[in-house]
């Protein structure tokens, strides 16, 4: 039994031994939010490549550090080695440490975890913290109070209330108490002037000066000096000049004092470093605040010769030469003097004659920066070349500036400048840059020469101013009239014989017919044919009213139908004719009837046509 | 009796001289005085026959020759263009005035002109006022025959071309009748003038303290629009207008 006892007891140690190698302990299993307590990990073995486990809620302040304990124990020697963290509890509640793990005669070795309860901060904790927090601040606070009271920055403005273009001077002035122990002193930021046009003062070294304000004792320097010109109008805003310093104050010891009086009531008081004081640096930034200032417009009624200047300003013009040559250059020197915004003056407006090749302003600046604004002249050189000779006016130069003591606009204007200028040396055709290509052809020619041939005739009045030209002119008019006139005339006599003809016609052709008979008594057949043909011609034209030249057959019988008459009787009357005709030369068998039976045959047509006629008149 | 004489003596003096002048032996002088490079005295030769009223474009022409070669020229210029006005077709006078406009300072470019107009210029400037009345007449005449033509051609066709003939010349006679008065009134009207002065400002108004417009030089040809006292209103050939005074230049 006791065999068996021991046994069990030397498997339990051995197993102890075995699996207690690698152990987690803590300083303590209860803690409270933000206490700190020690995890230590204890190894009785050599070992390797330990690795942590996760800290999840808490904070490791410091660790691990390492111990190696080397014991002798019954002439053995063991040694072992712990790794321990400080670490802190973040929140409430219960969290487990897990396992840390390390290599160990070539096998894993894991450690325990431990359960850590962590518990609510207590009461008296809390106010302890807050108590530091607070005394941190209010010490925090104190020493800003006394660095402000001992080291600032003023921003002064010359003006508060000033017209566009009106030079302000801003100062930053730097006070120092020099019993402070500025540990450093550095500008952080430098003020930049939006809306205004800066000119700064030279400042390479501070001027420190002593200076004393409100009993105290300082040292001063103007570390910043500016000449602010305005360039927008309505309400400016001068930035602040911020600088950083670090001031190395005395305090007292907390842990001794902490009554609620100030600590550095006595600060200064105090020459001797006693005991239970210290020092300690406070960061703290001075700035010179802001400073505003008013910006009033120009007058609208600005004249157009204003070209921007303000302040007290003259202005004076002058012409080198007077009388030049051309290509020859001339100088309209423009001197601005007086005191104002010299530097952002445009240029006066010149226009020189257009004959004048006009070159942009050269502008010499002789001007000083002076507390009270830019001061000194700038003269304007404007240079212009004559390309062509003759008499010229320039000017005059007018120069406009606000007036900052009258509160009005000035116009100053030059003499006028009566230019003569005669001719260069410079050719005239080095300028005729119109010329074309083909001008320039046309130059190399000569004019034509003179007329020799001339015929001389002192002047005449032209036909155009002649009476004859009218008479001409109106001649053909007439002329024209006439012509018309007489025509009238003749056609009318001629229309008058042919309806006299007309009524005759029976008449006529009666006559002839009867002539006709004489002849066919006398049995002369040709005679007969030829007067019973006329007889028929002859009728047809007075009754037609036309010439008997104009008669064809054709024509007959056309005019005759046109008439009315059936074109049965035009066949008879053409008939008679053809047979008058046909008769005269051809022998017939018994001449005596056919001559009858023409006659009978004529006087038959011509009656037929007439009664035909007759009736046609009466009926129209 | 003696102030019979004296004024017997004086009348037959005038008349001599006035008959006395040869105008053919002062031209010939003057052209050799041309030849010889005696520009002064040619000039004055020329005056000399202008005076005498032999106001030809020839005698014209030689004076601007004679100032061109002095190189004066304005004058130049003023003399070539009132020998252009008295033969508008004279290509020489155009080229030689052409030459002068080179040499002056401004180059002023014409205003183009709407083409009927640019026609009608080219063409009336072809012929002086005289040729354009006679050719109205010949025109005339034309159309009269034409028109009595038409009345005695029997055939339609004869009647048609005699009276297209007559409207056509109708139209040419009052064409040319409407060009003969324009030229006529051209050539009696000196609206046009050439500037002397080197250089002249013109103004806005007339006034010496008027707005300077622009400036003009010597040479250049303008027409004068209207004259207010001792003011001429001038416009540019390029359009631009304003005032200058009369003694700056001389009408052609």
């Amino acid at each position: 039994m006791r065999k068996f006892v021991f046994f069990t007891m030397f498997l339990l140690v051995c197993y102890i031994a075995n699996s207690q190698t690698f152990l987690s302990t803590v300083s303590s299993n209860t803690v409270s939010v933000g206490e700190k307590f020690q995890l230590t990990f204890t190894l009785y073995a050599d070992g390797n490549n330990f690795k942590a486990p996760s800290f999840k809620g808490f904070q490791v302040l410091s660790g691990p550090s390492q111990t190696t304990q080397t014991s002798i124990e019954n002439g053995r020697m063991s040694r072992s080695y712990s790794l321990s963290y400080i670490l802190a509890a973040t929140a409430e509640g219960t969290f487990t440490i897990q396992p840390a793990t390390v290599t160990s005669g070539g096998k894993s070795v894991q450690s325990n975890s431990i359960n850590v309860k962590v518990l609510p901060e207590s009461e008296a904790q809390k106010q302890q913290k807050q108590q530091a927090k607070k005394q941190e601040q209010s010490l925090g606070q104190e020493a800003k109070q006394v660095i402000a009271k001992n080291l600032y920055i003023r921003l002064s403005v010359n003006k508060s209330a000033v017209y566009q273009g009106e030079a302000v001077r801003a100062q930053y002035k730097l006070y120092r108490n020099p019993e402070l122990n500025l540990v450093s002193l550095t500008p952080k930021k430098t003020p930049s002037f939006n809306g205004f046009w800066t000119q700064e003062f030279d400042q390479k070294n501070y001027n420190w000066q002593w200076e004393v304000v409100n009993g105290m004792r300082f040292q001063t320097a103007i570390v910043k000096e500016v000449i602010l010109i305005p360039q927008q109008t309505g309400k400016l805003t001068i930035d602040p000049f911020e600088w950083d310093c670090i001031a190395r104050l005395q305090v007292q010891n907390q842990n001794r004092d902490r009554r609620s009086r100030s600590m550095f009531d006595d600060f200064f008081d105090d020459p001797f470093f006693g005991g239970g004081r210290a020092y300690r640096d406070f960061d703290n930034l001075i700035s010179s605040g802001s400073s505003s200032i008013t910006v009033k417009a120009l007058p609208d009624n600005k004249p157009q010769s204003f070209t921007g200047g303000v302040g007290n300003l003259k202005m004076e013009a002058w012409v080198d030469n007077t009388k030049g040559l051309t290509n020859e250059p001339i100088t309209l020197k423009i001197k601005i003097s007086g005191n104002g915004n010299l530097k952002i003056i445009d240029a006066p407006l010149v226009k020189f004659p257009a004959d004048f090749e006009q070159y942009d302003p050269k502008i010499n600046d002789n001007t000083t920066v002076t507390a009270s604004g830019i001061s000194g002249n700038i003269t304007y050189e404007f240079l212009a070349i004559p390309r062509n000779q003759g008499k010229y006016k320039l000017g005059p130069v007018e120069f406009t500036y606000f007036d900052l003591a009258s509160k009005q606009f000035k116009t100053i204007k030059s003499a006028v400048f009566d230019l003569t200028i005669g001719k260069g040396s410079g050719s005239q055709s080095s300028f005729s840059g119109s010329a074309t290509k083909e001008d320039i052809q046309l130059l190399d020619r000569d004019i034509k020469y003179i007329k020799t041939d001339v015929k001389l005739v002192q002047n005449q009045r032209s036909f155009y101013a002649s009476a004859f030209y009218l008479v001409f002119l109106i001649l053909p008019f007439i002329l024209f009239f006439l012509i018309l006139l007489w025509r009238r005339k003749h056609k009318e006599n001629l229309k008058n014989r042919a309806l006299i003809n007309k009524k005759k016609a029976a008449d006529t052709a009666k006559k002839r017919l009867s002539k006709a008979k004489a002849h066919l008594v006398t049995a002369d057949k040709t005679a007969f044919y030829n007067e019973v043909a006329a007889a028929i011609w002859g009728y047809t034209a007075d009754k037609l009213m036309i010439q008997k030249s104009h008669l064809s057959k054709e024509r007959v019988r056309e005019l005759l139908e046109k008439n009315g008459l059936s074109a049965e009787l035009c066949e008879r009357v053409i008939k008679t004719i053809d047979d008058c005709e046909y008769a005269r030369y051809a022998p017939s068998n018994d001449e005596e009837k056919s001559m009858h039976d023409t006659y009978a045959e004529a006087e038959k047509v011509i009656i037929a046509v007439e009664s035909a006629h007759n009736t046609r008149r009466v009926q129209g | 009796m003696k102030r019979l004489i004296l004024l017997m003596i004086f009348f037959a003096l005038f008349t001599l001289q006035s008959f006395s002048f040869d105008s053919e032996k002062t031209l010939a002088q003057a052209n050799q005085c041309y030849l010889q490079k005696d520009y002064k005295k040619a000039a004055n030769l020329y005056f000399e026959l202008l005076d005498n009223n032999y106001k030809t474009a020839d005698v014209y022409f030689n004076l601007g020759n004679t100032y061109y070669k002095v190189q004066d020229w304005s004058s130049a210029i003023l003399y070539f263009e009132k020998a252009k006005r008295l033969r508008p077709t004279d290509s020489d006078i155009d080229m030689n005035l052409k030459m002068a406009n080179l040499q002056i300072i401004d180059k002023i470019d014409q205003v183009p002109q709407v083409f009927y107009a640019r026609w009608y210029n080219s063409i009336s400037a072809k012929l002086n006022s005289g040729t354009w009345a006679w050719l109205s007449v010949m025109f005339i005449w034309l159309a009269l025959v034409c028109f009595v033509g038409f009345l005695f051609y029997k055939t339609p066709r004869a009647k048609q071309t005699n009276f297209g003939l007559g409207v056509l010349s109708l139209f040419f006679t009052i064409l040319s009748i409407v060009i003969a008065v324009d030229v006529n009134k051209a050539e009696h009207t000196h609206n046009k003038g050439i500037i002397f002065d080197f250089s002249v400002y013109v103004k806005s108004s007339p006034g010496n303290d008027s707005k300077n417009l622009f400036i003009i030089h010597n040479g250049s040809k303008v027409k004068i629009e209207d004259r207010v006292n001792n003011w001429y209103k001038i416009k540019l050939l390029n359009g631009h207008e304003g005032w200058v005074e009369t003694k700056v230049l001389k009408r052609i």
